[in-house]
């Protein structure tokens, strides 16, 4: 904000109220976005998880029925453990996978094609969803490239590589990863050289100057890869269709069906929303656990 | 050209032996020998592009040579990486640590090294009160003034007591008014310290105030080595006359070359239709191409049509213009075959007030100025 010396104080508070203003206004389109479409049908949808539902339509209500089968039954709970062990699962070696090339691009021997290299990332992103899901079906079932390849040296075929939970976190891993590039690369862009040289300077050898310097400076770009892949993770039920059989189906299959063939969304909704609150608890444990090992930003 | 003194007895601190290094095409070290002795500040000096970035990175373990080899102490650096050298360094923006508050970055080596909780602190406390900025352990490196920064990146360099300090052009990044004081601070934590240091910069002024020696480079290879009065007062090339401070660089001939008397032999050149007479070193055969070079306040002014004092060298022109600069007037004086010559006088002098276009002869005595034969 430039102020000119000839401006007397009110005028300069003026100037800041305007400011402020535009400030609001700025914000304006994409709140109400927000407000209409994601926390409307939010507290709609929590407002169901109180109700019931018969063969034709739904009530609101209060009663905690739901809440109590969602959170009682033993069905349902080892169901939220999966879909969290498997959502951490996907969330971590993404994050694994994706520093070591995020590094290397920006701060490593590849940095000078860095741009080469995060479109080869992102080119995945081109093809849908389902595509890629179905492609591993091709990799790791009966006939497929995996199983030949070792029917080859008179191995296989295994009936293991497809259908089940492995499956599901390898799959999610392959689509989700970008997600985890993405802001951990641009982290580390932001991370002026000079700074590890420093460390280096200061003694520290290449895992000191990892551990002190380089993931402390990268810590929002990890939990921000981190909280990407597993909350889509963790809340997928495509993926676990797909490729999941029976031992590999999630939280997200059955409230899918919650909300589809069993038509019943208050179940639905509760289970959902305690999906959410453990989403919640894990990303929150994540932060703390960042914290604890110092990985944190820049002062301010 | 490179002399060299100044070296105690024993290994010198540092000691470079026939540095090379190319990108590409470029090359950015061609050949550079340098030694420097224990204690002493020695500038790195040179227009950007001239290598002694490079050749600091190389001392520092962050740039490897094609050839050659670092000595510290004696001992050879070579394939030792940057965190095992006995180095540190001060980096061009600092390169504070912006998540760690200003004493952990100071007390980090420390930190590394696994010194004990209260022996860091006890450290970085000291080397807060030798930067002059005791209490400042908490605070962010964000909240910092650009002088602050630079304190605590020194600070952390010197937290270990390293045998050489290496500076990039730390001070770059300051306004005039804070460089200049940074010059005295540096002098005095250097003392206070008593490591080497060795600093690069492209700021002649920084070089001349500062150094012990001065190691002006240009086009990747050293062009002279010397104390600030040495390259100042008698510049090896005409590289080094130019690039420190200003100069009048007139083109000639050697003409007439004198007996030698003390160590210096009057040589007469011929330049345009004047005859100059310059001391040199040695004898200089007839007819080298040769360029004298004058500096502006060596030089005296008056206009031609006073009585004018009987003169060795002088210069017959036209008077372009003057400029009043405060401690010191600098007129711009066209000579009779076309070349540019800037004259500095006092303000008490006389012929203060001289119009423009008055023709003026340019005086100086045959004792100064420097031949240069390439």
């Amino acid at each position: 904000m430039r102020v000119k010396a000839t401006d007397t104080l009110s005028s300069v508070a003026r100037h800041e109220k305007t400011e402020k203003r535009w400030y609001v206004a700025r914000l304006t389109p994409l709140a109400a976005f927000l407000t209409i479409f994601f926390v409307a049908p939010f507290v709609i949808l929590f407002m169901y998880s109180f109700g019931s539902s018969t063969i034709f339509e739904l009530k609101f209500g209060s009663n905690f029925e739901n809440w109590s089968s969602a959170l009682t039954d033993s069905f349902f709970r080892t169901l939220l453990f999966r879909s969290i062990v498997n959502g951490v699962m996907v969330g971590v070696i993404s994050v694994l996978l994706a520093f070591p090339f995020a590094y290397a691009i920006t701060l490593g021997p590849l940095r000078k094609h860095s741009e080469f290299f995060l479109f080869a990332v992102l080119i995945s992103l081109f093809s849908a969803y389902v595509v890629r899901i179905y492609a591993w079906r091709t990799l790791l079932g009966q006939s497929g490239i995996i199983n030949e390849g070792l029917g080859v040296v008179g191995l296989g075929p295994y009936d293991w590589l497809l259908f089940n939970r492995e499956a599901v976190v390898v799959t999610l891993v392959n689509v989700l990863v970008p997600m985890a590039v993405l802001p951990i690369y641009s982290s580390l862009a932001q991370v002026d050289p000079a700074l590890i040289e420093a460390a280096r300077d200061s003694g520290a050898g290449t895992w000191r100057t990892l551990y002190s310097v380089t993931l402390p400076l990268a810590s929002r770009g990890l939990n921000a890869g981190f909280a990407l892949c597993f909350l889509i993770a963790a809340g997928d039920y495509v993926t676990p269709q797909f490729v999941g059989g029976i031992d590999g189906q999630m939280l997200g299959n059955v409230i899918a069906e919650q909300f589809g063939v069993a038509f019943n969304w208050p179940l639905g909704s509760a289970l959902a929303f305690m999906l959410v609150g453990a989403m919640g608890v894990v990303v929150a444990l994540w932060l703390f656990l960042m914290r604890l090992l110092k990985f944190t930003g820049p002062l301010r | 050209m490179v002399e060299d003194q100044g070296l105690t007895a024993g290994f010198p601190a540092v000691s470079v032996r026939g540095l090379r290094r190319s990108f590409g095409a470029i090359q950015a070290l061609r050949g550079v020998d340098l030694d420097v002795a224990a204690g002493e500040f020695v500038s790195i000096l040179g227009p950007s592009g001239c290598g002694k970035t490079t050749l600091l990175r190389i001392i520092g373990g962050f740039e490897f040579a094609d050839e050659g080899r670092v000595l510290v102490d004696g001992n050879d650096l070579s394939g030792v990486p940057a965190h095992k050298r006995p180095v540190n360094t001060v980096f061009q923006r600092y390169a504070l640590f912006p998540h760690k508050t200003v004493g952990e970055n100071i007390g980090f080596a420390l930190w590394v090294a696994r010194h004990k909780k209260a022996d860091i602190k006890a450290r970085v406390s000291e080397m807060l009160r030798l930067v002059r900025l005791e209490g400042y352990e908490d605070r962010a490196p964000s909240k910092l003034s650009g002088g602050q920064a630079q304190r605590v990146a020194l600070a952390r360099a010197l937290v270990s007591h390293p045998k050489v300090l290496l500076l990039d052009e730390p001070l770059a990044a300051l306004d005039l008014k804070l460089r200049q004081a940074m010059h005295f601070e540096l002098r005095r934590i250097q003392a206070a310290v008593g490591s080497t240091f060795i600093y690069v910069t492209h700021d002649q002024e920084e070089a001349l105030t500062m150094s012990d020696r001065i190691v002006l480079m240009n086009g990747g290879q050293i062009e002279q080595i010397g104390s600030p009065i040495q390259v100042y007062s008698n510049p090896a090339t005409r590289f080094v006359s130019e690039f420190i401070g200003e100069v009048n660089l007139l083109a000639g001939e050697v003409a007439v070359v004198g007996d030698e008397r003390d160590g210096s032999v009057s040589i007469g050149v011929q330049s345009g239709n004047t005859k100059i007479v310059v001391p040199h070193g040695s004898t200089v055969d007839v007819g080298t191409p040769a360029w004298t070079s004058v500096r502006p306040e060596q030089m005296s002014i008056a206009p031609l049509s006073t009585l004018l004092p009987a003169a060795t060298n002088r210069l017959e022109g036209v008077l372009e213009s003057s400029v009043f600069l405060g401690a010191f007037i600098r007129h711009l004086v066209r000579l009779r075959d076309g070349q540019m010559v800037v004259v500095q006088s006092g303000v008490q002098g006389q012929f203060l007030t001289m119009q423009p276009s008055t023709e003026v002869a340019i005086d100086w005595s045959d004792s100064v100025g420097v031949l240069l034969c390439e």
